[in-house]
């Protein structure tokens, strides 16, 4: 008897949840139609920029904004075909060329200093290097290195193929190296990596848990641990030969359903006040000069150690799907 | 009308196919190095079948060994192993053994994280079918090792192959840990076809890749059958000492251990997990962690029902031998193009129903088949000798259903709807593609992952496997307490 009253209790609940689900559904349809930005889970995230911009954007225009969560590029793109969107937010420079064979984009009207295009404007933008914890290693201060004995089995890798930082890396190092050189670089560096891990998240949990000692990251990773956890032990190895970076970029689709407040959105992400929030929610630097008054705490310094590191132009940033494909060979020929 | 049941069925599991072929518009294309691919993919997956078989039965040994209540526990919480994401599984390695890599690392992993499945599925045949030939062992005074040797892993012979295959297309099918402890050499299907959709997007190579590893296992499961005769005793769900005294309990440490250290590793900074949450404003205001519980409930159990509902309505509509064989042979291909593909449900909705009802559904897609492969085809075809009586002496269609299917399919039911359920609580591959945002605990462990915040997902990640781990006991206790009342 009581096995039967559970059962059917259990019935009840999910049938309930979806009737409780199908009337909160219906009641959110009948909501003004609103612009859908489409982006990654941790930009859309509560505790992420979207909310809050979404919040500013209604407040200045009057229009509802319905974040949906992409997963990475590949993805998105086939994602976009099937699921209607009038912006797509947080496409890295290593997917625009397939982003323009494979999507159609309308231009944008949005202006802005740093390298860009008429399809696609940048949102933020960081240099991407190694990030150690102070007092447990002597920091690399170059590529080479990494080859060092003292840095051996200590460093936690994305993979090129499927992680975004990860491609970044191998181009950085490709730069101005030869075929031979980039290999024989890769194999020097074997010893000393500790993983290889198929996302950022993955390598960077296995250094925040200690097993490696080094991990490629983002400029502005430190930036977390200061802010959120109190913890000023993380830093940024600066390599006086440059770094690769990571620039994020957001476009309309051409089969967008509110076009002109899709425009209207990519102008509004560039205003200093998105830009400033979009820096400290989600530890990416900003693509305008945010005026010397403003106070960002920390973020001003590395802000000011990447202003070097800032891309010169479009070309730099891209690689032709071709180029591509020979780095990714090359590095799985050569790697461990 | 069965016909059509099974027509049904069919079609549902063919729909992610067709649907890859649709989007490589007709096109297929191998790989740079697919022979490569295909040596390494096979090498990795076998290996690790062989070795998660062996542990998977040693554990299952152990386990019989135990008293009944002690064991149900000890069995749910060695199951608690394949549930783990591969990541804490990584995560315990490199503390442990930091130095072991490679192959040897990615069997070990593959067979600790598949194991209790086994172990489960072990015990529960036993148990339920060679009860009987143990309690004539004992009075015979059969030893311990020679029953196992001659007597009972003969008569199992084809479950585990069974077991085999299982493990053997779950391991084609891994990403994370042979690229994890693999290092950039390692290449499997998943991480081709990962890498053709993601990086290339070329759907011709996807869909011929996961055409690929769907006909292997096919043929493989075909070949391996005809040779191998399915045996089973009468279904007897007494408890028998005769079991317990089989069993041998030291075995069970090599499932508890594991899954032991993977969970102190997985829960050591939970304080900082908490902080994480706090900083994430996730405790401040409950709303959100509150629906994503709520939600991850009703997804796991949904797709619990779904699977278990699948296997059943399949299994009701009296497939034969072949189509029993097709349906153990289907590897649902990457969780990304079940994902795509359920998009097509109500795309333009992103309303959490919506979002819900797609994760559950894939969940079914691609669980129902293994679990139909575990237990479900080699139980069934056990049943065909009752039916054939009970057709000769002209009991109707129905009759069979609720005389002799129902009541002995039952248990299995309910222990699919646990497992599964298990599982789903888990499911953030599917969910990541199929879903507009992270509605459950899985998909939020993921968002923060994605934040800097591991400990925090790591704290949800355990919350889930705590709710799996009730809500499989609890529909595991419910199939054999009916079972009990039915046979009194």
């Amino acid at each position: 008897m009581r096995g039967k009253w559970i059962a059917g209790s259990v019935m009840t609940l999910l049938v309930g949840s979806v009737g409780i689900l199908y009337w909160g559904n219906q009641q959110k349809d009948e909501v003004a139609k609103p612009l859908v930005v489409m982006s990654y889970a941790s930009f859309t995230a509560s505790w992420g920029p979207g909310p809050e911009l979404a919040k500013r954007f209604e407040a200045k225009t009057g229009v509802p904004v319905r974040f949906v969560q992409a997963d990475d590029a590949g993805v998105l793109l086939q994602r976009l075909k099937l699921v209607p969107a009038d912006v797509v937010l947080g496409l890295d420079q290593s997917v625009l060329n397939g982003a323009r064979s494979e999507m159609r984009w309308l231009p944008h009207v949005a202006k802005v200093d740093f390298p860009h295009d008429d399809l696609f404007v940048p949102i933020d933008w960081a240099p991407v290097g190694f990030v150690y914890r102070e007092g447990e290693l002597a920091p690399p201060s170059s590529l080479d290195d990494l080859r060092l004995e003292r840095f051996k089995n200590q460093i936690a890798l994305e993979d090129p193929r499927t992680s975004a930082p990860g491609f970044q890396f191998l181009s950085w190092i490709a730069r101005g190296r030869t075929d031979v050189e980039l290999k024989a670089l890769i194999q020097q560096m074997h010893p000393s990596i500790q993983s290889v891990s198929p996302s950022w998240s993955q390598a960077y949990g296995l250094f925040t848990r200690g097993t490696a000692k080094l991990v490629l990251s983002y400029m502005t990773s430190p930036l977390y641990h200061q802010v959120i956890e109190r913890d000023g032990r993380y830093r940024f190895a600066s390599f006086p030969e440059g770094h690769a970076v990571h620039v994020e970029f957001a476009g309309i689709l051409a089969k967008c359903a509110r076009c002109d407040r899709a425009r209207e959105f990519l102008q509004f992400l560039l205003l200093t006040e998105n830009q400033k929030l979009i820096m400290e929610k989600n530890w990416m630097l900003p693509v305008v000069e945010l005026p010397a008054t403003e106070d960002v705490g920390p973020f001003r310094e590395v802000m000011e150690a990447a202003r070097y590191l800032k891309p010169k132009d479009m070309s730099t940033l891209q690689l032709s799907a071709a180029e591509r494909e020979r780095l990714l060979k090359l590095w799985s020929e050569a790697s461990p | 009308m069965s016909r059509l049941s099974r027509a049904l069925v069919f079609l549902l599991f063919l729909a992610p196919y067709v649907f890859s072929l649709i989007v490589a518009q007709g096109q297929m294309a191998l790989p740079e190095g697919f022979l490569g691919l295909v040596q390494n993919s096979l090498i990795q997956a076998a290996l690790s079948a062989l070795f998660a078989v062996a542990l998977g039965v040693s554990i299952g040994i152990g386990l019989l060994g135990l008293p009944r209540r002690l064991r149900r526990s000890t069995e749910a919480a060695v199951l608690v192993g394949s549930f783990v994401p591969s990541i804490a599984w990584v995560l315990m390695w490199m503390v442990l053994l930091p130095n072991v890599r490679g192959l040897t690392a990615i069997v070990i992993l593959h067979a600790v994280g598949a194991s209790g499945l086994i172990a489960s599925a072990v015990v529960r045949k036993v148990r339920t079918r060679w009860a009987g030939s143990l309690e004539l062992a004992m009075v015979e005074g059969a030893p311990r090792g020679l029953t196992w040797r001659l007597g009972l892993l003969p008569l199992l012979r084809s479950d585990l192959v069974t077991y085999l295959l299982t493990i053997f297309a779950s391991s084609l099918s891994s990403f994370s840990i042979p690229l994890l402890m693999g290092g950039a050499k390692a290449w499997t299907f998943e991480i081709a076809i990962h890498q053709a959709v993601r990086v290339h997007s070329a759907w011709d190579q996807v869909a011929a890749l996961t055409l690929w590893q769907w006909v292997t296992l096919t043929a493989l499961l075909f070949l391996s059958r005809s040779r191998m005769p399915l045996r089973a005793g009468a279904i007897d769900h007494r408890e028998s000492r005769a079991v317990e005294d089989y069993g041998w309990k030291p075995l069970v440490l090599l499932g508890v251990l594991p899954v032991a250290a993977v969970l102190v590793v997985l829960l050591s900074s939970a304080l900082r997990g908490v902080q994480q949450l706090e900083t994430a404003g996730l405790l401040i205001d409950g709303g959100e962690l509150g629906s994503a519980l709520l939600m991850s409930i009703f997804v796991a159990h949904f797709g619990g029902l779904l699977t278990a509902a699948t296997a059943l309505f399949f299994a009701l509509s009296r497939p034969s031998e072949t189509e029993r064989r097709l349906l153990s042979s289907y590897v649902a291909p990457s969780a990304v193009i079940t994902g795509l593909m359920l998009l097509l449900m109500r795309a333009e909705s992103v309303s959490a129903l919506a979002d819900a009802l797609r994760i559950s559904v894939g969940c079914a897609l691609v669980f129902a088949p293994v679990l139909w492969r575990m237990r479900w085809h080699v139980e069934l075809s056990t049943l065909e000798r009752q039916l054939e009586v009970a057709e000769i002496f002209g009991a109707s269609a129905k009759m069979i259903v609720r005389q002799i299917l129902w009541p002995q399919l039952r248990p299995l039911f309910y222990w699919t709807w646990g497992v599964a359920t298990f599982w789903s609580f888990g499911d953030y591959a599917i969910g990541a593609v199929a879903a507009s945002r992270p509605i459950t605990l899985a998909l939020l462990s993921r968002t923060l992952l994605e934040s800097y915040r591991l400990e925090a997902a790591a704290i949800l990640i355990a919350f889930g496997l705590f709710l799996g781990f009730l809500s499989y006991l609890f529909f595991s206790n419910r199939g054999e307490r009916n079972v009990g009342r039915k046979m009194s």
